[in-house]
């Protein structure tokens, strides 16, 4: 491999063995910081008995108790103010304030540094320049330019890159087809749910994407849409541009990004994270091919850190070679979902996530769709509904196929109801697609 | 090791040495431009020093 695909090449071609080492050193660099500036994590790591000195060996890092969410909900409303006892840094050297979306509670208030801010903005560097982000590149960031991070650090990235960056807050969504027209933009970041819904304006507004636009790339975040297939695939069949994804989280930072060579599958960033994929009830690495939970330790974050973070996502780790010449280790299938909608149905573990695959999979479908659970007497009922296209065909033959699809992929017996057109509620930033009203 | 791995190694430590001087002079005279233009050098020297130091100190390690 030349490396011309790599941000830096020397850290992302790094043999195992070596990628390892600068795991564990920059570990046990961050937990001496981290025990010296963090009062939360003081606290934390001599409850359980750990110092930094106790980190000899990766295998030593399940010594540190997990972050979860929920702890550092509890304690932001003590110690310095807004950021509670987590933050290592006086107050006057946070330059930027994020918050994450609430979806599981009250916001987790964020503070980066100067240095932190820099961080950002080399992930997702490392992330843009594997997908071929170019300072020749117009991009267009269509997103609200508010308190969530979303695509601030890409912004950044993009200037650090060199490219053109487009800031398209504060327009509606026919003013940002039209922008992107206007200024043949080549590329765009964006959510899948609004990579979907801008085509479905543009439908309206007869403009056809692949032939009008000029976008040649676009990169997802904040759902797993864009590392699966038939999503994946709609995008890239609407906007005649290539469809990447990446993973990152307020906490976490910007951690995952799929590479050119192989779609479906997200490298991790293990030169500036640690990744572990355990067994959600023991807490233990799952083997290779297993899924499990994701745990993160961003390795260089200093105003706010984390030590082994709970994502609440799942996923599968790969760690064969990828052809791109990256020794980083890979996600099969990219985030396979959020655990916290995982659930049992009639015993069954059931993923909302594995319903987008079938319904997009059906050409006669719209991009659109819902997972109501509910209670039907004493049992669970699953139902999916779908959007028929206009000229979608026979509607009952086309349910059959579809309840036949779910059965196989969910495991279980869904209801399907085919609506029209239109008539499911639409998103602009992440898609809430299932209710459980049991 | 790399020679040019080494070479940029110890230019980062020059610029770390220089922007430190140059920060601690500017405090000095009190020239806020000079000093928080020299934060922003010396963040992006911390980035340079994760893409390179970091390499060194693991290939030095090993050998």
């Amino acid at each position: 491999m030349s490396g011309a695909n790599c941000w830096n090449p020397l850290l992302e071609t790094l043999p195992e063995v070596q990628l390892r080492r600068l795991q564990l050193l920059k570990f046990q660099r961050q937990i001496a910081y981290v025990y010296e500036r963090s009062p939360f994590y003081r606290k934390k790591l001599d409850e359980a008995g750990v110092r930094p000195e106790t980190i000899q060996s990766l295998d030593d890092v399940r010594r540190v108790p997990l972050t979860t969410k929920a702890e550092l909900q509890r304690v932001q409303g003590t110690g310095t103010f807004p950021y509670g006892p987590c933050l290592t840094v006086p107050t006057d050297e946070v330059i930027t304030y994020h918050q994450t979306s609430g979806t599981t509670g009250r916001p987790i208030r964020q503070a980066d540094s100067r240095r932190d801010w820099e961080w950002w903005s080399e992930c997702w560097a490392t992330l843009l320049w594997a997908q071929g982000f170019r300072p020749s590149d117009r991009v267009f960031l269509p997103f609200s330019y508010g308190v969530f991070v979303a695509f601030w650090a890409a912004h950044y990235a993009c200037e650090k890159i060199g490219c053109e960056v487009v800031p398209g807050g504060g327009l509606s969504t026919q003013d940002r087809l039209l922008k992107m027209k206007e200024l043949r933009v080549s590329a765009l970041m964006c959510t899948p749910t609004y990579g979907l819904h801008l085509a479905e304006t543009a439908e309206k507004m007869g403009l056809d994407l692949a032939h009008d636009l000029s976008v040649n790339k676009i990169v997802c975040a904040g759902e797993p849409g864009a590392s699966i297939p038939a999503t994946k695939q709609r995008l890239e069949t609407y906007w005649g541009a290539r469809v990447f994804d990446h993973a990152g989280a307020t906490e976490g930072g910007a951690w995952g990004f799929e590479c050119p060579l192989q779609p479906g599958h997200m490298h991790i960033n293990e030169a500036f994270f640690l990744v572990e994929v355990l067994h959600p009830e023991t807490e233990e690495p799952v083997a290779s091919g297993e899924q499990g939970e994701l745990v993160i330790t961003p390795l260089d974050r200093r105003a706010q850190p984390y030590l082994r973070f709970a994502l609440r996502d799942l996923g599968q780790l790969e760690r064969e070679a990828c052809p791109c010449g990256r020794t980083f280790s890979r996600l099969e299938g990219g985030v396979l979902g959020r655990r916290d909608e995982l659930t049992k149905v009639r015993g069954v573990l059931f993923s909302p996530t594995s319903v987008e695959a079938v319904v997009r999979s059906v050409d006669a479908l719209g991009d659109e769709y819902q997972v109501v659970l509910q209670k039907n007497g004493a049992l669970d009922e699953l139902t999916v509904r779908a959007e028929l296209r206009p000229n979608g065909g026979d509607a009952v033959a086309l349910k059959t196929k579809l309840q036949q699809e779910l059965r196989l992929t969910t495991g279980l017996r869904c209801n399907v109801e085919l609506v029209e057109l239109g008539t499911l509620p639409r998103f602009e930033v992440k898609a809430k697609r299932f209710q459980d009203l049991r | 090791m790399n020679e040019n791995l080494s070479a940029m190694n110890e230019a980062l430590g020059e610029l770390r040495r220089a922007t430190e001087r140059l920060m601690a002079l500017a405090e000095q005279a009190a020239v806020p431009a000079v000093l928080k233009n020299g934060e922003r050098i010396l963040a992006c020297v911390e980035m340079l020093e994760l893409h390179v130091c970091d390499v060194v100190d693991v290939l030095s390690e090993e050998a």
